[in-house]
């Protein structure tokens, strides 16, 4: 453990025996309100579960000796689930109300605790268009974006939220890519040596349309994560743009395509380079945002998220950073779980909104 | 005869690029070396009204703020076009003096709580750390750009081409002052 992470263990069980543990003692009742209903449902439907238990081994023995091994698979499934609806009924209503007490309660106090507000519900909307504009993200259709965290942090106006992207669909049913030929269109690409115009080829068109949605499963999503966005009271001059080498092709002709005037910055770092590829349309503006602490509080950033594969953007006093994370930073688990397991997520929770916070701490752009 | 010539029209059109590449890098040094010089000018705009709004202790640290005015004129006189090496590196080791200078001269300032306590003076010395961010930023593109140059005329037959050329390296800038780069002898502290 270093010393941060033992100073950020002791600030967080201060943080937690004065502020935390007073709210969680109030909805622990509530918590065992729900536990001992999922209980009493267990209980009475017990008989029910046994009998269906001992009808599904019947019917499965019946089955298989007639050697119908799929059917069997699905009659017992549907039996179980018919025998166990009661309780699994009771267990979703306990968590959802668990996780929406959670919500008001625990996440406003340690977005309290940071002077941040804290929304379930994502009202005003997040400005996601801005990232996609800016060339950081795809265009999307439908947005579902939730837990919102806003507020004014040390003068600058900070907003984060978790989002899932789906994809524009055309009416073949791809995304917008899909309706491309190879040699159909032109595209702008970066290199090291500038901005070259060349045909689309199907390597291309294959890259952007590998998100084809058929139902709600989350690779159906163009992006599932966090959005990060930094309003700065001074504006920078220029656009400084930093790709996740992972996508860099992908989104070199995105960016190529909105930003002509960008070109690559070469930056000191071995380890920042191998993860990031920098464009911007001033050399210097970019040395000057991407300083050395800049550089390893993103690299920082992908051991946090367990992600290298995210983009961010300096563009009009404004810092947007998406980082795709298919789980929500704030998510909470279910009713069942033990306090240790709740203050352990909530320390997670504490200490990603206080790496977020550190971006500005280290950019130190509200205090030029 | 035929191969012959294909050939050498080959290492012709090779030797041209090599050369437009050489022209290129030593354009893009030169157009970071204005960036570094741009940022120069705005420190030195800054020192004179940094030095009149501690006037009244001019008289408690009269060598101090002679050292800092003798740089500054320095740093002015030599804050030329000139883009010969040897006038650069002259520039470069002048600039590292006068900011040693400075980070000395507020250094001293701290010992009056007055002068801290003074708005003016606190924003001056913010817009002074900003301009010296800026000489950061500006010194890294202008560092990788040197590197990138002078890589590319010391490598053959890069260095063939920059002879013809008459190009030469650019020296790299590094603010530290030389004595402040010297390994620390313990024993100078420790009594």
């Amino acid at each position: 453990m270093t010393t941060t992470e033992i100073q950020n263990a002791d600030d967080f069980n201060q943080f937690y025996s004065t502020q935390i543990e007073p709210v969680l003692s109030e909805i622990e009742q509530q918590r065992h309100t729900l536990l001992n209903n999922v209980k009493d449902t267990e209980i009475k439907s017990a008989p029910r579960i046994h009998l269906t238990n001992i009808l599904s081994v019947i019917i499965g023995i019946f089955l298989i000796l007639t050697g119908k091994l799929m059917m069997t698979l699905i009659i017992v499934a549907l039996i179980q689930i018919i025998g166990r609806y009661p309780v699994l009924l009771q267990k979703n209503t306990a968590n959802r109300q668990f996780q929406e007490t959670y919500r008001q309660r625990i996440l406003t106090t340690l977005c309290q605790h940071f002077s941040l507000n804290y929304n379930y519900n994502v009202t005003p909307p997040f400005p996601t268009q801005q990232f996609v504009d800016v060339g950081i993200l795809h265009s999307f259709n439908t947005e579902q974006s939730r837990d919102l965290i806003s507020g004014n942090y040390q003068g600058i106006s900070l907003s984060l939220v978790h989002t899932k992207l789906s994809p524009i669909i055309n009416s073949r049913g791809g995304s917008g890519f899909a309706n491309l030929t190879p040699g159909s269109s032109n595209i702008l690409e970066i290199t090291s040596t500038g901005i070259h115009e060349r045909k689309i080829t199907q390597e291309d068109i294959d890259k952007f349309t590998i998100f084809t949605p058929q139902d709600d499963k989350s690779e159906n999503y163009n992006f599932i994560g966090h959005l990060i966005m930094l309003q700065f009271p001074k504006l920078f001059l220029g656009k400084t743009i930093i790709v996740s080498n992972q996508f860099k092709s992908l989104f070199e002709s995105l960016i190529a395509k909105i930003h002509m005037d960008l070109s690559l910055v070469t930056l000191e770092s071995q380890e920042f380079n191998e993860l990031f590829t920098v464009y911007s349309s001033d050399q210097v503006e970019a040395r000057y945002l991407l300083t050395v602490s800049f550089m390893e509080q993103l690299i920082s950033l992908t051991h946090l998220f367990n992600a290298s594969d995210f983009n961010c953007a300096f563009v009009q006093g404004q810092f947007m950073l998406a980082i795709p994370h298919q789980q929500n930073l704030f998510e909470q688990g279910d009713v069942d779980q033990s306090t240790d397991a709740i203050k352990s997520k909530l320390l997670k929770c504490y200490d990603n909104l206080q790496q977020v916070l550190k971006i500005i701490d280290i950019l130190k752009l509200n205090q030029k | 005869m035929s191969l012959l010539a294909i050939i050498v029209v080959a290492i012709l059109v090779a030797a041209y690029f090599w050369y437009a590449n050489i022209i290129a890098r030593k354009n893009k040094a030169l157009e970071a070396l204005a960036d570094i010089d741009v940022q120069f000018k705005k420190r030195h705009d800054l020192i004179p009204n940094i030095l009149s709004l501690t006037e009244k202790y001019k008289d408690y640290e009269k060598d101090l703020f002679t050292q800092v005015t003798e740089l500054r004129s320095q740093a002015v006189a030599n804050n030329s076009s000139n883009q010969n090496p040897g006038a650069v590196d002259n520039q470069f080791a002048v600039e590292s003096k006068l900011q040693a200078g400075m980070t000395k001269f507020f250094g001293v300032m701290e010992n009056y709580p007055d002068l801290k306590s003074e708005q003016a003076f606190a924003q001056a010395q913010q817009s002074y750390n900003e301009v010296q961010e800026q000489i950061a930023a500006a010194t890294r593109f202008y560092n990788a750009a040197v590197a990138s140059l002078n890589n590319s005329i010391q490598i053959f037959p890069g260095n063939l081409l920059a002879k013809f050329a008459n190009i030469t390296a650019l020296p790299a800038f590094y603010a530290a002052n030389q004595e402040d780069r010297q390994a620390i002898n313990a024993n100078d502290y420790i009594k």
